[in-house]
């Protein structure tokens, strides 16, 4: 059997069509009408042959999904010079998008003819399920902006944007207005400041605004559904199987006042370049808080509901960014700069309208989740039971007790990160480097809680022998002298047998203590180095019409230095979500090297 | 400064006009905003099912001596470490999928008059909330599921106990009425049948005045409960479809292979002929029965004829419960010759083959001949080793049988609870780990986190329950 049949496939088809038709009346005036159409179609099928592993007697998936997106601008503008020195613009702007989706498919198992056709007839009705949905969505707004210009060295622009969406509730307000305003001094043009060689550059800006993000659709009201009842970590019951079909009412509370999630950004820097532009250095502070953040909030089961999608919670970051830059050399053929960065974010969730803790990401036993006071993903899970003075309360045999309710114990945001990097050039020979470094975080190593739950982690590898007899977790008593698998440990009242019962239970990852495996995610990375060169000739460019040839050599993430062994503290097994610091069996980051050849006509 | 104001003037022609674009094409065009009752009655039936039968009765069953957690989370379960997030998901099943649906379809049923369908909701939310109570002890009830409160409070576990006899008294008065909209083809329990739905609801009631010990009151109940087996309260199950498999079938055999056995358990040992100190004597042989549960020493029976099998109907409340509740609540009030008469007529059901599948049931390999009452006095084949009182072994007999005629169902940990007690007759279930036995399952997480009423002390698994205590 061909061990290649196994295919999962998707096919696009891409249709995207712009039209733009300006009209300019007048010197000062100019009418933009921009129409586009973005059409697509993506065909997924996914065919299980039989004899595959969890689908034994095949299984044939398809899905066809279309996207139909229509965007409308109407723009003028106008422009003015009031004075030699002052010259200002307006623009009034009308925006129109329209979003339509359909998704159709069904999922097939169990074929009738082993080598069939891939086609849904091959299996009993039973075996076929099918799924269609829907969407449809608009937006439109109305936007000013001005813009006023001093001397080429004064620049302030203001900007009103008023949307309204069909995903609005529709007891909420129709329509929403984001302002903002951006104010710029580009200082070096001073005439005072003209003339000092020192500075060549100098910029202090300052920026704030009001943007939107609108709510998902058919969140307004409460949906019927058809529900199968999911069985904890086993299988599920499925009522449309049973008597005539039925809906049911659903677990998201439907919301009628949804309105936009609305982030408030302000922004202050400053850009300067001394020494005819062989020094740079910038700084920026920034500020910003996401109010009325759309948050799915967790309800209390009890009161009928899991989940209310409404705008729930606050957010706030506080961050500053440092750039420097030098060029060492610039002599003969030789040139080479260095530069170094420097940022750090303070995150933190300020509100949630008391929705508890939400998941980011993770498992049961331990989560990344938002949790109102402290920063976003921060790290959930159940610790050991402590008694007011913050000692570990033990159980008769010497062992610590586990909380059954899971509180925050670790953030995994670090609490700066830097950039240093050099860029050398020789003539067309170039050889340039970034290392990286994230300080502080946390993260909890998963990979190595399961495989002690496994009894496969090298540190439960040991055959030990004490001389005093000692309790194991389950209560049994290991006599002196004889040997067991596994470590001795002390919990604080004397030595203890860290057996299997104990690397089984609250010892090992499905005892859901995270607290035993939160490690420091502090690393410092080698994340790239190219070495190239690039060749151009009169020969080339006659005989061959090449402008140039690119040779490159390029290694990239190729060490790390962290505390922690065995895995990447980068990595994260919620992907790029926001849920970080849990890593279980999560593919590493890969070390690559590169040859480039790049051939420029 | 004249365009300025005109552009001024366009914005707000343009404003105005936004909104009209936009409204009215938020509906859902993928789920409806309504059902009629009769659409919702079948999900609500399958959805108590999966409280009954799921993730909830392997918690139970392993904390039972019926079955033993082997491997991964299970492992960690079944030495009695949980944490409250294992329970989030049926804990959501119960009150936001099942309870919710429940209240809303009564309202609805009311609207069209509907007093049989009124009923029969009334049944299933005492089956749905006498096992949650009987699992968490106070619960969320008089304001569960109500839109205008969101930290709904917990009603103490007698005051839900008393509430569920109401409620079942009142079902039962509905189920009588004459006043109905048929829902033959919904109802996939009993398919419209009153009598059996009255039985049922009469057999819940003793089953939970046993719980709280009630026992004049179950004795009462259950003279009218379930009179026989094709009258029984089954989760009916199905070949024909995955999601229509018994639960246990689907966690042994297909979701999570070798994660429970049976090896070393109470349950089996007990069964197994071949075991020393199994249930066995000169009148009963259990073989029949043992290979219908277990089939083997380490197995459940997941076979097509076991008791855990692919279609096997999973049992709610049954025939041979009533009978048992008979037995146990005339031998403790009107004594030994009424429970013993009440006993051999369980035995006598037995013989019969019973619950049993009929693969199992090859001649030799059952047998349940009547008790006498010499056989319960000291030195008897019931009262062997050190002896107790004629009575008590006789009650001991009968709890060790409700034991094992509830092996997978969630009454066999509530019956080990409620006699917990009582150490010179209840069943002896030895300890998975620790010192202590699991009186109650904990509250969930997001319980914890959400609801503002809740204890503000919470309870652990050790904490014995209220009806309990």
């Amino acid at each position: 059997m061909n061990i290649n049949s196994l295919q999962n496939t998707s096919r696009v088809n891409r249709f995207i069509n712009s039209a733009e038709i300006n009209i300019k009346p007048a010197q000062w005036f100019t009418l933009t009408t921009r129409a586009g159409v973005d059409f697509f179609t993506d065909q997924q099928t996914n065919y299980f042959p039989y004899f595959t592993a969890n689908a034994n007697t095949g299984r044939y998936d398809r899905d066809e999904y279309s996207e139909f997106q229509f965007n409308l601008d109407v723009i003028a503008r106008a422009t003015h010079d009031f004075t030699e020195k002052l010259d200002g613009n307006m623009v009034l702007g009308f925006n129109y998008n329209s979003l339509k989706t359909t998704n159709i498919g069904g999922q097939t198992l169990n074929f009738i003819l082993p080598n069939g056709p891939r086609d849904f007839n091959n299996v009993t009705p039973s075996n076929f399920a099918a799924s269609d949905s829907y969407l449809n969505r608009l937006t439109n707004a109305g936007y000013s902006s001005i813009g006023m210009a001093w001397d080429n060295q004064f620049f302030v622009n203001v900007t009103g944007r008023l949307e309204a969406a069909s995903t609005f509730g529709q007891l909420a307000k129709k329509a929403f207005f984001y302002p903002s305003s951006d104010i710029a001094w580009q200082f070096n043009k001073l005439e005072k400041l003209q003339s000092a060689k020192w500075l060549s550059f100098g910029k202090l800006r300052a920026s704030m605004g009001i943007v939107g993000v609108q709510p998902q659709a058919y969140q307004t009201a409460t949906n019927y559904v058809t529900r199968t009842w999911v069985d904890g970590l086993g299988g599920a019951l499925d009522p449309a199987l049973y008597g005539t079909g039925s809906y049911i009412q659903s677990v998201n509370k439907g919301n009628p006042f949804l309105r936009p999630e609305r982030k408030q950004e302000m922004e202050a820097g400053i850009d300067l370049r001394f020494l005819n532009n062989k020094l740079s250095f910038s700084i920026s502070a920034y500020s910003n808080e996401t109010v009325d953040a759309l948050i799915s909030v967790t309800q209390s089961p009890a009161s009928g509901y899991n989940t209310f999608y409404t705008n729930a919670g606050t957010i706030e970051n506080k961050g500053v960014e440092i750039d420097l830059g030098y060029n060492v050399l610039a002599k003969n053929d030789w040139t080479l700069d260095v530069n170094l960065n420097w940022t750090r974010n303070k995150n933190l969730v300020t509100n949630l309208s008391g929705a508890g803790s939400i998941t980011l990401g993770g498992s049961a036993g331990v989560s990344s989740r938002a949790v109102e006071g402290y920063p976003l993903g921060i790290l959930y899970s159940n610790v050991f039971q402590k008694d007011a003075a913050g000692k570990r309360v033990l159980n008769a045999n010497g062992f610590p007790t586990v909380d059954p309710t899971a509180v925050p114990i670790g953030d995994p945001n670090a609490d700066w990160r830097a950039a240093f990097g050099f860029n050398l050039k020789y003539k067309k020979l170039y050889l340039n480097a970034l290392l990286e470094h994230s300080q502080g975080g946390q993260v909890i190593n998963g990979t190595e809680a399961v495989l002690l739950d496994y009894g496969t982690s090298a540190t439960v590898g040991f055959e030990r022998t004490s001389t005093t007899s000692l309790k194991t977790y389950k209560g049994t008593t290991i006599a002196a002298g004889t040997p067991f698998r596994g470590n001795i440990g002390n919990f604080g009242a004397g030595d203890v047998a860290l057996d299997q019962s104990w690397y089984t239970g609250p010892g090992g990852w499905f005892g859901n203590v995270g607290e035993n495996f939160l490690e420091d995610a502090t690393w410092t990375r080698f994340r790239e180095i190219n070495l190239g060169y690039n060749i151009s000739s009169n020969f080339l460019k006659q005989k061959l019409g090449l402008s140039s040839i690119g040779l490159e050599l390029s290694g990239r993430n190729l060490f790390i230095i962290s505390k922690v062994s065995g895995y990447d503290p980068d990595a994260n097994v919620s992907g790029s979500g926001s849920g970080r610091g849990v890593i279980y069996f999560v593919n590493p980051p890969t070390k690559s090297f590169l040859f480039t050849l790049k051939l420029n006509f | 400064m004249k365009k300025y104001i005109y552009g001024l003037f366009i914005v707000a022609l343009l404003v105005t006009s936004c909104n009209k674009l936009v409204e009215g094409i938020n509906t859902d065009p993928n789920n409806p905003l309504d059902a009629d009752p009769n659409s919702m009655l079948t999900s609500i039936m399958v959805g108590n099912m999966n409280i009954q039968e799921g993730d909830l009765a392997r918690f139970a069953g392993m904390w039972s001596g019926y079955f033993r957690g082997y491997t991964q989370q299970y492992q960690s379960y079944h030495q009695y470490s949980v944490i409250a997030r294992n329970f989030d998901q049926a804990w959501e099943s119960i009150y936001s999928g099942v309870y919710k649906n429940i209240k809303v379809l009564k309202q609805k049923a009311l609207v069209v008059n509907n007093k049989r369908m009124i009923g029969v909701a009334q049944v299933i939310e005492a089956n749905l909330l006498g096992t949650t109570t009987a699992l968490w002890g106070d619960i969320p009830y008089r304001e569960a599921s109500n839109d205008q409160i969101q930290s709904p409070a917990f009603d103490a576990q007698t005051a839900v106990y008393a509430s569920i006899q109401n409620l079942l008294d009142s079902a039962i008065i509905n189920l009588n009425s004459s006043a109905f909209v048929s829902f033959t083809a919904q109802d996939i329990h009993f398919g419209g049948n009153m009598t059996k739905w009255i039985q049922t609801a009469n057999t819940l009631k003793a089953r939970y005045y046993m719980h709280t010990r009630d026992y004049q009151k179950a004795l009462v109940a259950a003279q009218v409960g379930i009179s026989t087996q094709a009258n029984n309260f089954m989760a009916p199950h199905y070949e024909t479809n995955r999601s229509a498999f018994n639960l246990y079938f689907q966690f042994l055999s297909l979701d999570r292979r070798n994660w429970i056995d049976a090896t070393g358990m109470f349950g089996v040992n007990i069964l197994n002929p071949t075991k020393a100190g199994n249930r066995s004597n000169s009148k009963t042989v259990e073989r029949a029965r043992w290979s219908y549960f277990y089939n083997s020493a380490s197995n459940l029976n997941f076979t097509v004829n076991g008791f855990f099998g692919q279609n096997t109907y999973f049992p709610l409340a049954t025939y041979a419960e009533n009978l048992l509740i008979l037995a146990e609540a005339d031998a403790r009030l009107n004594g030994f010759a009424a429970g013993l008469s009440r006993l051999n007529n369980y035995r006598a059901y037995m013989n019969t083959g019973a619950y049993i599948n009929s693969t199992y049931l090859i001649s030799g390999n059952f047998k349940y001949e009547p008790y006498v009452a010499a056989d319960f006095l000291a030195g008897g084949i019931e009262n062997a080793g050190t002896s107790i009182a004629q009575d008590r072994a006789l009650l001991r007999e009968i709890l060790e049988e409700r034991y094992i005629t509830m092996i997978g169902q969630i009454e066999g940990f509530n019956d080990l609870r409620r006699t917990f007690k009582e150490s010179d007759i209840k069943v002896k279930v030895p300890l998975n780990f620790g010192t202590s036995f699991p009186q109650r399952f904990i509250y969930p997480q997001v319980e914890i986190d959400i609801n503002k009423s809740i204890p503000t002390v919470l309870p652990s698994l050790f904490d014995v329950t209220p009806i309990n205590k």
